[in-house]
């Protein structure tokens, strides 16, 4: 008897082993078929639209694969489709896994076919350019669409030989955003031509810092505000790694704020942060500021949350609070702000930082794997195309059920200087009137994109790392700046020089 | 990976005997004929163990002699001799991750064997006589079955510094006490990361490693045990002169496949604590440095990794010679005197 | 000697001994009884305080567990991962180590000895290695490197061997080949029936260890569809969506150890026992 199952077991999975043998050889075009078959159960997975063989080509549909790590991709993908009979674009949000990039290295190293499209952040995109994932897209013409996208955008698509590869949508220029109603209390004048002189430099940063403190406010919630907002000066410059003063004044600046007590010890994109938004927030103290979460808030953003965090602040005895004056954001900023604003809805402006800066944004290109480029361009067209970045520009977005639902948000910064040029003149109302796609794009424009090398976002981190240790008092200054020396040294050992 | 280490765990103690096999052989010898069958048993075998085995362990060592640095199939690749490992040995961040993980491992498996030690020093024992043993070592060996990435993520959110039940449950006790509890930010702050990670694993293999002590006390019956008592050998005598040599290798197995399971840790830490996170420099172990250099993008060299993984297994190999001549040193002495 | 009247100190000494003894049993258990407990409670209790009174919110967790996550398609991606890995990494190795136990071919020896080398390798000198020819074979995002090199449990064959050796006696082979038995019939009539509980404990434990596996399937899998339990598990704590509940959280974790701990209540004999005494001396 034990005999005869064992047969039956063994032959199950010879059968069940030769079938996935047999399926993924006369599929060469969805190496996953084999797989997919045997696990075909029903998914209600929210980022999966279509069926797990969408790869394949029936009765006329092209079906392609997206790879995205955020948001705006799956309802452009779900709005592209509606629009589209011929093509259909499945877009997956695989950095929920983890670490996008490496999905990203794996599968295309790997030979896959899928992604046809593969999105990207500006830190990553030189590398995917290096290692040669992104098809060539002037093949496709698409210079024609380089006339109308911001400069900065358009180059960091471009590979070391000017070779257009990836696509951004979103031009993210970096400023301040600030509450006037505070600047009022703390300056006497809420002018963004006035306010604008407090962030001209770091040193105007500071003393308006140190002033707002005097007079029981806060310049900024948290440390990391002038992040966005620093010149972007190459990180290597003839194989050196190239940590020059300004940086090095960045550090003691950022030590400056976080040790003064110049901020409201929250950290970026957590509870009390968001809150500082709104208005008052309870002043936390030395033990509490450390860690992501200060308080025992749970739920990030949400109005409970908020409640939350101030109840447990009062119980914790922090009942003095103050109001924050500014944040420093990209473009996309504004957004987020308008989220939270609350009851401060309105009292907002926008000033320039000390540089050009810019951060975030999203760029799309077309994986040299894919069978189906030309569909691929398709799509990629579709959505740089003024019609598409108009919609993206009045906030067009899928809420949970997959409704479409638009104006939630007006005023989303994309790449397309023909829409930013005819919302030129727009007011922004929770801007106070301000006309804020001519500033983006004044600001978009100045951005200086031409040294940027692929060591940038990485040497970046590294450096945030360093700072923090040093803002923390876990190293001193030298020790940082040789930890940091170090941490490079190891990771491209006799690829940068370093010289201490 | 392949559960390797599970399998190796399930030696009793180490012993290999060849011997027992060779008079089977020498029966059967008249019947060569027969013996062009073992081919064809072997043969699925050691074609899959060729591919999946030989071969990438052999690709592997090439690599770590070459410069490349993505995972390309068809990217030209140049040989750069010892290049690669003369930069291993002068990498400082590879020593503090080998340092991380050997602090992490050497915490774990003092305890844990320390604890079996202990554990089966109280239920061997001719004495009490314990009862229970077969509910007791179940519930011990439990957390050794759950995969790694539940119980790295249950911790994950249990020790959270401000939302994590231990805290919370701490702050109460202490504030039931009338005392105030400072909170421990266990998994931010240097030496609680690495401890709660150590603890961590002493509480996944203690149960393991108490089993396979327990089994070699058990080779003996107890009949044999309460004889030699009864003879009137105290307990202490009995668990030196029968119960320790029993278990001596065992010990060293435990330990050595610990270490080679330890010196490879990576889903705990990797889970537990991200790369943005400020302990991270003081939990990434070797493995995870390994690992980073393999697949992590931006810092993808290949052939560095490879090096780094034979640098690994070469350490792994001297630590587990240098273990085994530490607990053999007694027995050799013992048998030199013998001989003299 | 004194073997029934023992002395007040010894009683209190064993009851110390097992108060202790029932305390660490409390201390294994117990963070799974946290986890029991907050997957029933809301995320504002979880975060206002600590109990072991189970809450009411486990509807409300799963419900939102289950909007965002399917985990049992992550089950039934690991179950199609981990059954035909475990059912050949016994059947093949199975027959190698019948082969190497009862033949006596050239290169038996020369065999035997390499699996004894790769035995004592780690895995982490194959990774990259194993990665560029899963690549070379275009099996990345497939269950395929998964599941085949279960064949090359060199392990499973060298424990099988030496089961063989000490329990299969030569004379019943031979005895069966005079009857005109073929060679394959022997195996799988003869050999298999008596080596079973050896295989059983051998499949139990590579089932746990396939099942369980984390590292290979996150290098190898791309696609979230094909995610088996523990690299979906992992997803979880990236996705905005569940991040805010913690209740939820604890349930998915939960959940994801369920069929773990059935195997465990279900196999228990067998698998305490491949521990202590293993698979040679059963």
């Amino acid at each position: 008897m034990k005999m005869k199952k064992v047969t039956a077991l063994v032959l199950a999975g010879l059968m069940t082993f030769s079938m996935a043998a047999c399926g993924s050889e006369s599929t060469t075009d969805a190496p996953s078929e084999s797989t997919a078959d045997t696990a075909k159960t029903e998914t209600t997975d929210a980022t999966e639209t279509a069926d797990s063989s969408s790869a394949e080509t029936t009765e006329g549909v092209t079906n392609l694969v997206l790879w995205t790590w955020n948001d705006d991709a799956l309802s452009f993908a779900k709005w592209f489709n509606e629009s589209h009979s011929d093509i259909q674009v499945e877009a997956i949000n695989v950095a929920s896994s983890g670490e996008y990039e490496t999905k990203v290295q794996t599968a295309i190293l790997g030979g896959e076919k899928e992604p046809d499209i593969i999105g990207g952040e500006l830190g990553w995109l030189p590398n995917f350019m290096e290692a040669g994932f992104f098809a060539d897209l002037d093949a496709y013409g698409a210079q024609e669409i380089g006339g109308h996208v911001v400069d900065y955008v358009w180059e960091a698509g471009q590979d070391e030989s000017g070779v257009q590869r990836a696509l951004g949508y979103q031009a993210a220029p970096a400023g301040f955003f600030y509450r006037k109603s505070v600047a009022e209390k703390i300056f006497g004048y809420s002018d963004p031509e006035t306010v604008g002189k407090l962030f001209e430099s770091y040193d105007a940063i500071m003393d308006a810092a140190r002033v707002a403190k005097e007079k029981g406010f806060r310049l900024f919630a948290s440390d990391s505000e002038l992040g966005y907002c620093v010149y972007k000066e190459p990180w290597v410059v003839d194989n050196k790694v190239n940590l020059n003063q300004e940086r090095i004044d960045m550090m003691e600046l950022t030590s400056a704020l976080y040790n003064e007590g110049l901020t409201a010890y929250a950290s970026q994109w957590t509870t009390p942060w968001y809150q500082s938004m709104a208005g008052e927030v309870p002043i936390l103290s030395e033990e509490t500021r450390w860690g992501t979460d200060d308080l025992a808030v749970w739920g990030g953003d949400s109005e409970e949350a908020a409640e939350d965090f101030v109840a447990q602040a009062a119980a914790l005895g922090f009942t003095d609070t103050t109001e924050v004056m500014a944040f420093g954001l990209p473009a996309w900023g504004q957004l987020v702000l308008s989220n939270h604003a609350g009851d401060t809805y309105g009292d907002w402006g926008f000033v320039a930082g000390p540089a050009y800066g810019w951060g975030g944004g999203g760029w799309f290109g077309i994986s040299e794997n894919s069978e189906k480029k030309d569909a691929a361009w398709e799509f990629l067209s579709w959505m740089m195309s003024d019609e598409t970045m108009e919609n993206f520009y009045n906030g067009f977005h899928y809420n949970e059920a997959g409704h479409a639902e638009e104006g939630v948000v007006q005023g989303n910064m994309c790449s397309n200087v023909n829409v930013i040029e005819k919302h030129k003149d727009d007011t922004n109302e929770a801007y106070g009137g301000q006309k804020l796609m001519s500033i983006y794009l004044d600001l978009a424009q100045h951005i200086d994109f031409s040294k940027q090398t692929k060591y940038d976002s990485d040497l970046g981190s590294k450096w945030g790392e360093a700072i923090s240790s040093y803002k923390t008092g876990e190293m001193s200054k030298e020790e940082a700046i040789n930890y940091f020396y170090d941490n490079v040294e190891s990771t491209y050992a006799g690829e940068l020089e370093v010289e201490r | 990976m392949r559960p390797l280490h599970s399998l190796i765990v399930k030696i009793p103690c180490g012993e290999m005997d060849m011997e027992k096999t060779k008079p089977v052989k020498k029966k059967r010898s008249k019947l060569r004929a027969y013996n062009n069958w073992g081919y064809l048993f072997v043969a699925p075998f050691v074609i899959a163990f060729l591919i999946f085995s030989v071969y990438p362990v052999l690709r592997t060592l090439y690599l770590s002699f070459t410069d490349l640095k993505l995972m390309k199939l068809n990217g030209t690749i140049n040989f750069a001799g010892l290049e690669n490992y003369k930069r291993v040995f002068t990498d400082k961040f590879f020593g503090r991750a080998l340092l991380n993980t050997i602090i992490i491992w050497g915490v774990n498996i003092v305890t844990q064997l320390g604890l079996a030690f202990l554990l089966m020093m109280v239920f061997s024992d001719v004495k009490y006589r314990m009862k229970g043993l077969p509910v007791y070592r179940l519930i011990y060996y439990l957390p050794n079955l759950i995969a790694a990435t539940s119980i790295a993520l249950l911790f994950s959110n249990l020790l959270d510094k401000n939302y994590g039940s231990i805290n919370i449950g701490l702050t109460q006790l202490f504030r039931t006490f009338g005392g105030h509890y400072k909170l421990i930010d266990w998994l931010g702050t240097k030496w609680p990361a690495r401890l709660s990670l150590s603890t961590i694993q002493t509480w996944m293999w203690f149960g393991n490693s108490f089993l396979m002590l327990m089994a070699g006390v058990q080779g003996v019956s107890r009949d044999y045990l309460e004889a030699a008592s009864i003879d009137g050998a105290g307990r202490w005598t009995i668990f030196g002169k029968i119960t320790l040599p029993l278990i001596k290798p065992i010990m060293m197995y435990v330990a050595i496949t610990s270490l080679i399971g330890g010196l490879q840790l990576f889903d705990m830490p990797y889970l537990m604590i991200g790369d943005t996170s400020q302990t991270y420099k003081h939990t990434q172990t070797a493995m995870m440095y390994l690992y980073r250099f393999a697949f992590g993008a931006k810092t993808t060299q290949v052939a560095y990794a490879s090096s780094v993984a034979y640098s690994l297994f070469l350490i792994i190999l001297v630590v587990s010679v240098i273990q085994y001549r530490l607990f053999n040193r007694d027995t050799e002495k013992r048998r030199h005197r013998d001989r003299r | 000697m004194r073997k029934n009247k023992h002395t007040l100190g010894y009683n209190i000494n064993k009851t110390i001994l097992y108060i202790l003894l029932t305390l660490l049993a409390v201390i294994c258990l117990l963070p799974f009884l946290m986890m029991i407990v907050n997957a029933t409670r809301t995320s504002d209790e979880i975060v206002k305080g600590f109990t072991l009174i189970p809450g009411t919110a486990l509807a409300k967790n799963w419900a939102v567990v289950f909007k965002y996550f399917n985990l049992f398609k992550g089950m039934w991606n690991s179950l199609v991962v981990a059954v035909p890995a475990t059912i050949l990494g016994a059947y093949f190795p199975a027959m190698a180590a019948y082969g190497l136990a009862c033949y006596d071919f050239k290169g038996n020896k020369l065999i035997f000895w390499v699996i004894l080398i790769f035995m004592m390798i780690p895995g982490t000198l194959s990774l990259i290695g194993f990665y560029q020819l899963c690549a070379a074979f275009h099996i990345i995002n497939t269950y395929v490197p998964l599941i085949l090199p279960a064949i090359a449990g060199s392990g499973t064959v060298f424990f099988l061997r030496q089961y063989i050796v000490s329990s299969l006696s030569p004379s019943l082979i031979e005895a069966a080949r005079m009857d005109g038995a073929s060679e394959i019939y022997m195996f799988h009539r003869i050999v298999i029936p008596i080596v079973f509980p050896a295989i059983a404990t051998f499949s139990i434990m590579g089932f746990i260890g396939n099942w369980n596996s984390y590292m290979l399937p996150m290098i190898i899998l791309n696609s979230p569809q094909k995610y088996t339990l523990p690299v979906q598990l992992v997803s979880l704590r990236a996705s905005t969506d569940i991040t805010q509940n913690y209740g939820a959280i604890y349930l998915c974790i939960a959940i994801s150890m369920v069929p773990i701990i059935l195997v465990f209540v279900t196999f228990s004999k067998y698998i305490i026992s491949s521990v202590s005494a293993g698979a040679v001396k059963e």
